[in-house]
């Protein structure tokens, strides 16, 4: 039987079951026609989707932009993103107020979590644990606003609408790129991959940056400067574990494996002996499997492991 | 109490049934989001349009019977080792389409190991998807999910509020859900290789 086919008569059952007409008979009926696998993928397959189409309801809730569609007033795109500038820059990290009248979309990840986005024109961007991105559109600029975290971006260039990323002030602008920025407390890292990608870092003027950066350079900037490094392939696709749920350590202490683990869990590991946080370890690990170390720390290293509850202490 | 023969049954269709539910959840958590890169790959491979969602369904077939012995570790690279298979069988019994059309499949191929953004997918994107293949309904079936899904209307408080028949509605609403998952599973971008 055609798929097309299958797919009608499973719609029907669906909307047999919406009517309401169900008896043991129908039942019965509906249970055998399952039993061939076929038959029971088409049913599955369009009750996934009929039951996702239950988030539409959502729509008639608010009436929202469309996101990254290009239309609109074009002419007072250059006020527009000044003003966006001026406010990002004013309201700093915090971005409360940030495109708060503009159509942005908030995506949030919580501990462990990750989100990908793919957007209208082909861009995609992963977002890592704990991170924050808001997404506009101002007149035909696609601006993203990195607030706390880490995101993959891969991003289908396109000059006339140009894609800038602002974190902590700085600002990365794409010419045709894949990259990625982590945040931390006082420190920017943008990490390019492929293409290349205008960064210009904030900060006094005498210590403002802007370079162009292409692939295996990291930048790191700080509120006091800005530098570049070469990181070879290896090292780069380590620093991309996160998208498939890993982390890979190399040579990496105890203890910033610990800080790296934390990130992702909400049981925190603890190492609080100098000399155990100084233990190197290697390996791939799932981000969100601390058992994966804990269970290397106490076998390889014969540390004891303690679990008090709310975190997990690493000792000697 | 004494196990019973009617006890032995009972337990025995209640791990069946668990075992295909955790089968059925498998599938539609792990395999059904990968549509749009398998629907990608597929027409690399295979040139007509209007067979790829019966391809689809010959490599869904084929993964759920295998699964149901022993569920994969990785969906993704099972499903797309047995597209590969599908594809190049297709190819073998029309014979008429060049070989390079497979040999090429993995040089050309849709990255197999990339998390897809399905992995995660979550509801503000999924929310996107749904409304674009809304868009792309034609009117008349639009015009019932939209009442079923936006509204929340039943079907009933919809043939009142349309005036048609009952039978129509539910034709309406059967090609429209139908629509809806094809479309919903396609990237509008992707026109694979027509050349």
């Amino acid at each position: 039987m055609k798929a097309d086919d299958l797919d009608a008569i499973a719609a029907q059952w669906i909307v047999r079951r919406e009517k309401g007409e169900w008896s043991a008979e129908t039942q019965s009926e509906f249970d055998r026609w399952l039993a061939t696998p076929g038959n029971r993928i088409a049913y599955l397959r369009l009750t996934d989707v009929w039951n996702r189409a239950g988030r539409l309801k959502a729509l008639s809730a608010q009436r929202r932009g469309r996101f990254f569609s290009f239309r609109g007033d074009t002419f007072k795109t250059a006020a527009k993103v000044a003003a966006l500038f001026a406010l990002a820059a004013a309201v700093g990290a915090g971005g409360y107020a940030w495109l708060s009248r503009t159509n942005d979309v908030r995506y949030a990840t919580g501990i462990g979590e990750r989100e990908i986005i793919s957007l209208a024109d082909g861009s995609r961007i992963e977002l890592n644990t704990q991170t924050v991105l808001r997404l506009a559109s101002v007149g035909g600029k696609r601006i993203a606003k990195l607030e706390s975290g880490q995101a993959y971006f891969d991003i289908k260039h396109d000059p006339v609408h140009p894609f800038t990323v602002l974190t902590n002030g700085h600002k990365v602008t794409d010419i045709g790129t894949k990259f990625e920025i982590r945040t931390d407390t006082n420190k920017v890292q943008v990490t390019l991959f492929e293409g290349s990608a205008q960064f210009e870092s904030d900060g006094p003027s005498a210590t403002r940056q802007n370079a162009i950066l292409v692939p295996g350079d990291v930048a790191v900037a700080t509120a006091q400067s800005m530098r570049i490094v070469r990181k070879p392939a290896q090292k780069l696709i380590a620093e991309l574990g996160w998208r498939h749920g890993v982390v890979i350590f190399d040579h990496t202490t105890l203890a910033d494996a610990a800080a790296e683990f934390n990130r992702y869990n909400r049981k925190k590991l603890v190492v609080t002996d100098p000399k155990v946080a100084k233990l190197t370890i290697g390996g791939t690990f799932q981000t969100t499997n601390t058992q994966q170390l804990t269970q290397l720390a106490r076998d390889i290293f014969g540390l004891t492991i303690e679990d008090r509850g709310t975190d997990i202490v690493i000792s000697r | 109490m004494a196990e019973t023969p009617d006890n032995h049954f009972d337990r025995a269709e209640a791990l069946e049934i668990s075992v295909a539910s955790r089968l059925d959840d498998w599938f539609v958590a792990e395999v059904l989001p990968l549509e749009t890169s398998l629907r990608k790959f597929l027409r690399r491979g295979w040139r007509n349009e209007a067979d790829i969602r019966d391809l689809c369904q010959d490599v869904y077939v084929a993964v759920y019977e295998a699964a149901a012995r022993e569920i994969p570790t990785s969906a993704r690279a099972f499903v797309f080792t047995v597209a590969r298979n599908v594809v190049a069988d297709r190819v073998r019994r029309a014979q008429i389409v060049p070989i390079e059309a497979v040999a090429d499949l993995e040089a050309l191929g849709v990255t197999v190991d990339e998390p897809g953004p399905e992995r995660t997918a979550i509801a503000r994107q999924d929310l996107r998807k749904l409304q674009a293949a809304l868009e792309r309904l034609p009117q008349r079936w639009r015009e019932v999910v939209v009442m079923r899904k936006v509204q929340g209307l039943s079907l009933p408080e919809i043939v009142t509020r349309l005036g048609i028949a009952e039978r129509t509605v539910s034709q309406h609403l059967t090609s429209g859900i139908a629509a809806l998952a094809n479309i919903f599973h396609d990237d509008p971008t992707d026109q694979g290789d027509k050349s």
